[in-house]
């Protein structure tokens, strides 16, 4: 974990200037910030940059968005992060990266990292992050198309809409490629529907999601579920009122 | 017929000058519909769980199948259907998605090919005073559109995005009856009409998110038996509108237009007043319209829509001749595949006018009507 975080500060630093700190864009629930150097907790407030040197923590019923200039950033509650310009710490819990700016183009590849792994991600799109028991980390792309690089490795895996790829931890590379179900899943993420709408975003979702019934050629009765040692993961029995998803979740939007 | 240069006027000041045709607007703002969609659509799914397939899926690869009381404390009741990173159910694909953006679409060229067939029944379709005749009629409607990249942030507009549009239209009229009432007249034959006009224009969004539309338009009406030109009209129009988030998934939309239209008539058509061919004039117009989805699967929409229209004749021998239109509209589009729609539609117009019209057009100055029907639609983009 030490060696995974002295990468992410290496990296942080090296690219700092380059993109301005985000800031906090919308805000609910209970939400703490821990400043590193005298380890005090303070609010966090509309509009203000997260310090460099800060951990945030998403507490009950916590909805955290923040934003710079080409990319913004979702938590709800269980997330523990740390965050920079162009970089992610995700400790604990899950968040969704919204770069579909052309800026992000030009800006530095954004590093997601979880207590075992850092990832590259560059391209413009839309993915979910989620941290792993094992360590590892959980990416599904949504919109666009993210080009995902270990720090060790030399080739990129493309992360498209649907797409879900474990990250394993301790240098294991990337999982097996899972096709999810787009509907099913947009309409029961709250990293999605439990923020302010944005209206672009809404729209590339529903994009995806027509583009991919086509495609669909077999459903399973099987949600995947986390990944508790770094070569397995969880695969679940669906419920049967999950059939069709949207339908049985009230949108609380 | 007047209806179709109304919905063409619609159309001009509604659709085009704001974003997208009205048809297709309905049709298009799935795309505001957080993607709840298409619960069991019947696109040849099997039913869960059906995992006999001979290619061995990325699932059964590496996945661990847990049965629920197997799954121990890790993240169990965490994904749940309202968790942070929601319900993660696993499918086959036969390819993966594109991966491209709408957003990157429009930094591109693109177009949009719509094409659109409608029947409806007209209660008054010569559009007289005293309660006209009965009759079906057949519409024929073909819109290319050619969109140039957004600019950003250009002047005071956060994007803007120049079109070209071409539309055709003809009309057939009499030809069946829908009703026994309908009228089947041969002299019917007389108010087929083609109809053509093609748009420059400009749809520009600000930062307080109105849309401006500018555009400049050429109308010609056509007999297109004899090939005969009816009357020509270059039309510059302004208008701006603005959309609002109702009722979770609607769109309520609102805008006011104006358009100056050059016009020169080569031909009078069947009935007056129905065109506005009776020399120069000055439109303006409000509208407010509704999309609002009726299904969790964004497929099924009503588009209530409402607009007054007034038309003042600035030259030759209309000259002070000023006519209001209102018409309201209720349509439900049902949207078979992403490119194919079905459209139920009834409106009511109600046309008065001043003294001068009256005296100019005698029995056409006023009149009211309703119409309802079915259209059968293709949008494909390109």
């Amino acid at each position: 974990m030490l060696a995974v975080s002295g990468l992410h500060e290496k990296n942080l630093q090296g690219q700092e200037g380059v993109t301005s700190s985000p800031s906090v864009q919308f805000l609910q629930g209970r939400i703490t910030l821990r400043s590193s150097e005298d380890r005090l907790s303070q609010a966090i407030r509309k509009g203000s940059a997260v310090p460099d040197q800060s951990r945030v923590f998403c507490r009950d019923g916590a909805r955290l968005a923040l934003r710079n200039d080409c990319r913004s950033l979702r938590f709800m509650e269980d997330a523990t992060f740390s965050t920079r310009a162009d970089s992610l710490f995700l400790w604990s819990g899950a968040c969704l990266l919204d770069q579909r700016d052309k800026k992000a183009l030009r800006a530095n590849p954004f590093l997601l990292s979880a207590p075992e792994v850092v990832l590259e991600c560059r391209g413009r799109g839309t993915l979910i992050a989620e941290v792993q028991t094992s360590g590892g980390m959980k990416v599904i792309g949504l919109t666009g198309a993210f080009k995902l690089r270990l720090p060790e490795g030399e080739e990129f895996t493309e992360l498209r809409p649907g797409e879900l790829r474990f990250v394993k931890p301790y240098g294991r590379g990337f999982g097996d490629l899972v096709h999810l179900n787009l509907e099913t899943l947009i309409s029961t993420a709250a990293l999605i529907h439990e923020f302010p709408r944005d209206v672009s975003l809404d729209a590339e979702l529903a994009k995806v999601t027509l583009e991919q019934i086509p495609l669909v050629s077999k459903r399973y009765r099987a949600r995947v579920g986390d990944s508790r040692t770094p070569e397995t993961f969880e695969l679940q029995p669906l419920p049967v009122r999950t059939r069709g998803g949207p339908g049985t979740s009230p949108r609380p939007r | 017929m007047e209806l179709t240069l109304r919905f063409l006027n619609f159309l001009k000041g509604e659709a085009f000058c704001w974003s997208c045709p009205y048809l297709l607007r309905a049709f298009s703002s799935f795309a505001f519909i957080p993607a709840t969609l298409f619960s069991g659509c019947g696109i040849g799914l099997d039913s869960f769980g059906t995992s006999n397939s001979s290619s061995k899926s990325a699932a059964e690869a590496t996945g661990t199948i847990f049965k629920k009381d197997e799954q121990g404390d890790s993240k169990e009741g965490k994904q749940s259907q309202s968790s942070p990173t929601g319900v993660q159910e696993v499918v086959e694909l036969d390819h993966s998605l594109s991966g491209k953006l709408l957003i990157e679409e429009s930094e591109r060229f693109r177009s949009v090919l719509q094409i659109d067939v409608k029947s409806y029944r007209s209660s008054n379709i010569t559009r007289v005073e005293s309660m006209g005749k009965s009759a079906a009629a057949t519409e024929y409607t073909t819109i290319g559109r050619l969109e140039f990249p957004t600019s950003l942030d250009l002047l005071f507009f956060k994007t803007f995005t120049p079109s070209l549009t071409a539309l055709g239209q003809r009309s057939y009229f009499g030809q069946y009856e829908i009703d026994s009432s309908d009228s089947t007249d041969e002299a019917l034959r007389n108010l087929d009409y083609e109809f053509r006009s093609i748009t420059l224009g400009g749809e520009g969004r600000s930062n307080s998110d109105w849309e401006i539309n500018l555009s400049l338009e050429y109308d010609e009406l056509l007999d297109f038996r004899s090939h005969d030109k009816l009357y020509h009209a270059i039309v510059s129009s302004a208008s701006f509108g603005r959309d609002y988030s109702v009722f979770g998934g609607g769109i309520l939309g609102f805008g006011i237009a104006a358009e100056y239209a050059l016009t020169k008539i080569h031909q009078q058509y069947e009935v007056p007043g129905v065109f506005d061919d009776a020399g120069d004039n000055l439109r303006t117009a409000l509208n407010l319209s509704l999309t609002q989805p009726l299904d969790s699967g964004g497929r099924f929409y009503l588009t209530p829509s409402a607009s007054i229209m007034r038309t003042a004749y600035t030259k030759p021998t209309s000259t002070g001749r000023i006519d209001y239109l209102m018409h309201v509209e209720l349509a439900a589009v049902y949207r078979i595949m992403p490119w194919l729609y079905l459209r139920s539609f009834t409106n009511y117009q109600d046309k008065t006018a001043n003294e001068k019209a009256k005296a100019l057009l005698f029995n056409y100055a006023e009149y009211n009507n309703w119409d309802a029907g079915l259209g059968l639609g293709v949008s494909l983009s390109f």
